[in-house]
């Protein structure tokens, strides 16, 4: 039995096909996460944002004229709901670390690390703890390409197309995203 | 190369062809400050791409499967009926749209003319375009975030739609600064695209309208309407707004110090008149290099009462490509306009966030200021 391709899945959604549209979920929601677990550094924001952005995919994709590739498209949703949270936490003046002692341990703190040694996973934990923290206190707009393109590794054109700008904007902001984060972690030096 | 080269083109990263790429890792083989640089650069990108990510919730689909099961059906009927009707309604609204944009024109003809030629404003006639149901409600009443509360039973099919409330929406809100650029040009401290630049406050503002130096509000579509239509027709044209007249140079101006305001790099559309008189040279210079200069614009600037309001303002950034959906949005979704801009209450607004996000439109909103139910903005395009 073959599997459907992305488009045969897309068109039998059209139609309000469950099973295609599972299909899809099951072939994309990693993705969808890693991003929004990337923007938002929350893993219940996370899940949230990313059920918001399936059932947003669900209720408009008989609009979906495939214009643009699906993955685009819904990255592009994606980026969207992930910068509503924050505009909303922003509001309440929340702020979000993965180091929030919230009585209960997200799991995020239980991810293994590879490190052979103790003290280099140690260090190999501070710092991915330190630059987490870094793209965190970066913009919207430069934890935005950061995610998309180091995170998730989209190529330039991909992020383009996402955000809908040029791919020498993408590049732009990327360099001043990066040059950012280097000067933030310019004091922790030493653990790179 | 030398390491002021080499630390310019490392800030240059993503940008770097192979070759310049090679001249980067020759250079760093043969300096151990420049190699040092590069590696820590690289250890953060490579950190950066290990970053772990949790596995995602195990229920993900079955929550997505419960919340799309909660979904009324006739919100079902609806959302197919908006998506399709879309797709018919856009062709048949645009030959409406220009037959009425063709009638505007003739009959405006000399007015038009005069606005074209006219130095004050940049001569560009911006449209819009209203879409209501025959009880003169939006079509697309429903948010997709929100399970209405009635059930609509019989939803009519979404033809043509009986206009009866067409609203006036400049597809771009007024440009204050444009005829004072050059006063403000000469005036403000310029922007040092090289050796002077000055060092970076500390930011926290989300990218900002371009204020400084001499950049007016950034608009893709410069409004100068003519009249409003007298007929309830698809197209009306907003009403000129007043450019208020710009204090002098020896104006008292309002220091913002530690300034938290970031201009950002975009694409802006600089009215010619603001261009010709806003250089600080005599060489002319083309559109994409006077864009460069004003785009990195960072830094403490001296600013009036009204570039400060400018500057506080709610920004939706948007790309140009976008303008005529998003108008067509903010239609459905009952966001209004002003002579300042655009405002919606505060269920209006997020209404039209999500028509946004249905459409996979892509948007950056800025929101600098709240004030009680409404929320206030300007469109911006990238």
């Amino acid at each position: 039995m073959r599997r459907l391709t992305d488009r045969e899945m897309i068109a039998r959604c059209k139609k309000g096909d469950r099973e295609a549209f599972n299909g899809l979920m099951e072939a994309y929601h990693k993705q969808v996460f890693n991003i929004s677990y990337g923007m938002l550094s929350d893993y219940e924001d996370a899940s949230d944002a990313a059920q918001e952005v399936f059932v947003k995919v669900w209720r408009s994709i008989s609009g979906f004229k495939g214009e643009s590739s699906f993955t685009t498209w819904l990255y592009r949703i994606c980026a969207n709901v992930c910068n509503d949270i924050l505009r909303k936490r922003q509001r309440r003046g929340m702020t979000v670390s993965l180091d929030a002692d919230d009585g209960e341990k997200s799991p995020a703190a239980e991810l293994p690390s590879d490190a052979p040694t103790p003290e280099e996973s140690l260090e190999a934990d501070e710092r991915q703890r330190l630059v987490r923290e870094a793209i965190d206190s970066l913009s919207d707009e430069f934890r935005t390409v950061i995610v998309l393109s180091d995170l998730q590794q989209l190529s330039y054109e991909e992020v383009a197309n996402v955000l809908k700008i040029p791919t020498g904007t993408v590049k732009s902001r990327l360099n001043r995203a990066r040059n950012a984060l280097r000067k933030k972690l310019s004091d922790k030096r030493e653990l790179f | 190369m030398d390491c002021c080269e080499f630390n310019r083109m490392l800030d240059n990263y993503a940008g770097l062809t192979d070759a310049e790429l090679s001249e980067l890792e020759k250079h760093a083989a043969e300096c151990e400050a420049c190699r040092g640089e590069l590696e820590f650069f690289r250890s953060i990108m490579a950190v950066t791409a290990q970053i772990p990510v949790p596995e995602p919730p195990l229920d993900l689909i079955d929550k997505v499967n419960s919340r799309i099961d909660r979904i009324p059906a006739a919100t079902r009927r609806l959302d197919s009926l908006k998506n399709g009707a879309r797709a018919h309604i856009r062709p048949i609204m645009t030959i409406a749209a220009c037959l009425t944009v063709g009638l505007v024109v003739g009959l405006n003809h000399q007015a038009i003319r005069d606005r074209l030629t006219d130095n004050s404003t940049d001569g560009v006639i911006s449209t819009s375009v209203s879409v209501t149901d025959s009880d003169g409600k939006d079509i697309d009443e429903y948010s997709i975030n929100e399970v209405p509360e009635t059930v609509v039973e019989d939803p009519q099919p979404v033809a043509v739609p009986e206009q009866k409330q067409p609203a006036a929406l400049p597809v771009i809100p007024k440009l204050p600064a444009a005829t004072a650029a050059p006063a403000k040009a000469t005036a403000k401290p310029a922007f040092k695209p090289s050796a002077e630049r000055v060092t970076l406050p500390v930011i926290t503002q989300a990218p900002a309208v371009p204020a400084a130096p001499a950049a007016p509000a950034v608009q893709s579509k410069p409004a100068v309407p003519a009249q409003p239509a007298a007929a309830p027709a698809t197209i009306t044209a907003s009403s000129p707004t007043a450019e208020p007249e710009k204090a002098a140079a020896e104006s008292e101006r309002d220091t913002i110090m530690n300034s938290r305001y970031r201009i950002a790099r975009g694409n802006y559309h600089i009215p010619e008149t603001a261009m010709a008189t806003a250089e600080p040279t005599a060489a002319p210079k083309s559109a994409e290099v006077v864009k460069e200069e004003y785009q990195i614009a960072m830094g403490t600037y001296e600013v009036t009462e009204e570039e400060k309001a400018e500057l506080l303002q709610n920004k939706l950034i948007v790309s140009e490509a976008d303008i005529k959906e998003i108008v067509d949005c903010m239609n459905k979704s009952r966001v209004r306009g002003t002579t300042t801009g655009y405002v919606a209450s505060s269920s209006a607004f997020a209404n039209f966030l999500s028509m946004l996000d249905a459409k996979g439109i892509y948007y950056n909103f800025i929101q600098n200021t709240s004030g009680g139910g409404e929320i206030k903005f300007v469109l911006l395009a990238n």
